[in-house]
């Protein structure tokens, strides 16, 4: 239980120029205040040691260290070992106070989002340098990132003490959108000058490659979607009214239709799940929960289905077999066009998500979508829907849009940093208020990062949807006003009772006498 | 009388000592007034949660930490006074 998730806020809404000058001005102070402390303990511990070298040349004084006098007038007395061991007890004091403030003024600095503009300018600023780079030295570029993933793989393994080959994208983290955004400039023959002030490179490219490959993928898989309303044995998304929660039942669903947990649902690949809800006031609200990739050979979540999603062309997205079926298992549960809709999908869930934001806005109200480890950054998602993202630096898939997501204020972002802390698990306040105490550095400084649960022993790729959860977790005990304005909006969409969840199956087919694009709808129900 | 009053090299170090001592603590209850008066600045935040607690729990900690520490130096100066 090392594994810890730091996380960081970008967009959302920001507060006023005076307020942000304010608390810049105070967390500068404690930085300031913590440097002053540190230069406090220094100078404590060069006294101490002033004072054991002034002993030590007194030698020749029998009177040197009392404090009473020898009853010889012409010396000098002095207590050095009690002064010193007081000097020594002043810098100790002085370090803690100093590595105190430097955690507070960091929580502070985290919480408000206070450096994320200049932050995020930065990190826009190194994507396109490596991304007009990629696409002027190529070659170079791609050998200089060869070398840098394994430089960092073996420093990693070397580090944990095994071959452990995921270390490269940490090593690699800082420059995979560049890198990303540099492939896709060559793929969609982007010229440099243009690249050079858009961020749409990656979608562009994959509008041409999705020209190819999702044709292809329909002779292979086919392209008649089947969507059947299917029975759970169980209670597989219980009743989220947060994200927290909704993120809990994203996760059962997604690893529980692949067979990593067993919950007895009887749930299969291809599945989403739908959540009705009954509001005080007598309407209907919506929750969508779409898990990502299953890769199965005749499920509308495959790998290819990825390219279609993420391009920039809105009929090609519309194509995507996963946007489809979750268009058709909508439009089966009964959602109607003002009913207000919230999304939350991982990887390619969260793609999809995004794509019905952007490109199904006429037919539903969707009011906001939260994404997990999804590269949605260029999808044209309207300011009437809120986006929440969460990505984590090196877990790469939500690198893949080769770019940084709209800071704005309907957009919030959270970035992670996963941190190994040897024996430290963060302490955790439950939902309920109470206490879980935490041990080592995480309980000195419990929010300094979330523990990320059920976590092997070594490094492993941070795209489970674990790693966002904990990335979830500490943003939300930061207390980031623009993160509580964007979990109330979630929660007052789904602030009702729960009516029922229904889950939609959807299966891949060839068939001769259905056109191309064409949905096969099924109404058959899979009974318990 | 081989070693005087003003002979002995002892008063000289004992000086040295003292001044250092004394600078020490300067520079220590000057970064604590300033600290202090940092602290106070953060009750103009406006923040809640777990985070916001946790935050002013520890300023809280540290002014009184800050007050003792005050009052330790004052206890060294005197002794090497």
């Amino acid at each position: 239980m090392n594994w810890h998730i730091t996380s960081s806020i970008y967009g959302g809404a920001q507060y006023a120029p005076a307020t942000m000058a304010e608390y810049t001005a105070i967390a500068e102070s404690l930085v300031q205040s913590a440097a002053d402390m540190r230069a406090s303990a220094t100078a404590w511990t060069d006294t101490a040691i002033a004072l054991q070298r002034h002993r030590a040349s007194m030698s020749i004084c029998d009177s040197a260290d009392s404090s009473a006098s020898s009853g010889v007038y012409s010396h000098a007395t002095f207590p050095f070992s009690d002064v010193a061991q007081r000097c020594s007890m002043h810098a100790q004091d002085c370090t803690r106070l100093g590595n105190e403030l430097t955690q507070m003024a960091d929580l502070l600095i985290r919480a408000h989002s206070l450096y994320s503009q200049a932050e995020a300018e930065n990190r826009r600023l190194m994507t396109e340098l490596v991304q007009g780079f990629t696409q002027l030295f190529p070659k170079h570029m791609f050998i200089g990132a060869g070398a840098l993933a394994a430089g960092g793989a073996l420093y990693g393994s070397f580090k944990e003490g095994k071959l452990n080959a995921t270390h490269a994208l940490t090593s690699t983290a800082w420059a995979q959108e560049g890198l990303m955004s540099g492939l896709g400039a060559m793929v969609g023959a982007v010229p440099i000058r243009k690249g050079l002030s858009h961020t749409d490179e990656v979608n562009t490219a994959a509008k041409r490659v999705a020209g190819v490959t999702a044709p292809a993928y329909d002779l292979v898989q086919g392209n008649t979607l089947h969507v059947t309303q299917v029975v759970s044995n169980s209670d597989v998304i219980q009743e989220p009214h947060s994200v927290a929660e909704a993120m809990e039942g994203l996760r059962r669903l997604g690893e529980e239709r692949l067979g990593k947990i067993d919950l007895n649902s009887g749930l299969e690949y291809g599945t989403i799940a739908i959540s009705q809800y009954r509001k005080a006031d007598g309407s209907t609200s919506w929750l969508v929960t779409i898990p990502g990739t299953d890769g199965k050979a005749d499920s509308p979540f495959g790998w290819p289905q990825n390219v279609e999603l993420m391009s920039g062309d809105k009929t090609r997205r519309m194509k995507a077999d996963s946007a489809r079926m979750v268009a058709e298992a909508m439009e089966r549960a009964g959602i109607g066009a003002d009913e207000p809709v919230a999304m939350i999908g991982h990887s390619q869930g969260g793609i999809v998500a995004a794509t019905l934001a952007s490109d199904w806005s006429d037919t539903y109200n969707i009011e906001h979508i939260v994404t997990a480890g999804s590269p949605v950054a260029n999808h044209p998602v309207s300011e009437d829907t809120w986006v929440t993202s969460v990505e984590i630096d090196d877990e790469l898939v939500a690198a893949l849009d080769g770019a940084e997501n709209p800071a704005i204020d309907t957009w919030l972002t959270i970035r992670g940093t996963s941190t190994y802390i040897p024996d430290s698990i963060a302490t955790t306040v439950n939902d309920d208020g109470s206490c879980t105490p935490g041990m080592g550095a995480g309980a000195l400084n419990p929010f300094v990062g979330a523990t990320v649960k059920d976590q092997p022993d070594g490094k492993e790729i941070t795209h489970w949807l674990k790693y966002h959860q904990a990335a979830y977790r500490n943003a939300t005990d930061l207390g980031s006003p623009a993160l509580q304005q964007h979990e109330e909006h979630f929660q007052n969409i789904l602030d009702g009772e729960l009516v029922e969840t229904t889950y939609w199956q959807g299966r891949m087919q060839r068939s001769l006498a259905t056109a191309p694009a064409q949905s096969n709808v099924t109404m058959q129900t899979i009974g318990r | 009388m081989p070693f005087s009053y003003m002979q002995c090299q002892c008063h000289a170090i004992v000086a040295q000592s003292r001044a250092s001592v004394d600078s020490s603590a300067a520079l220590a209850k000057s970064s604590f007034d300033r600290l202090l008066e940092n602290i106070s600045r953060t009750s103009n935040i406006d923040w809640t949660g777990n985070a916001a607690t946790l935050f002013r729990e520890r300023m809280t900690m540290s002014r009184e930490q800050i007050v003792l520490c005050d009052a330790d130096v004052d206890v060294t100066v005197r002794m090497a006074a």
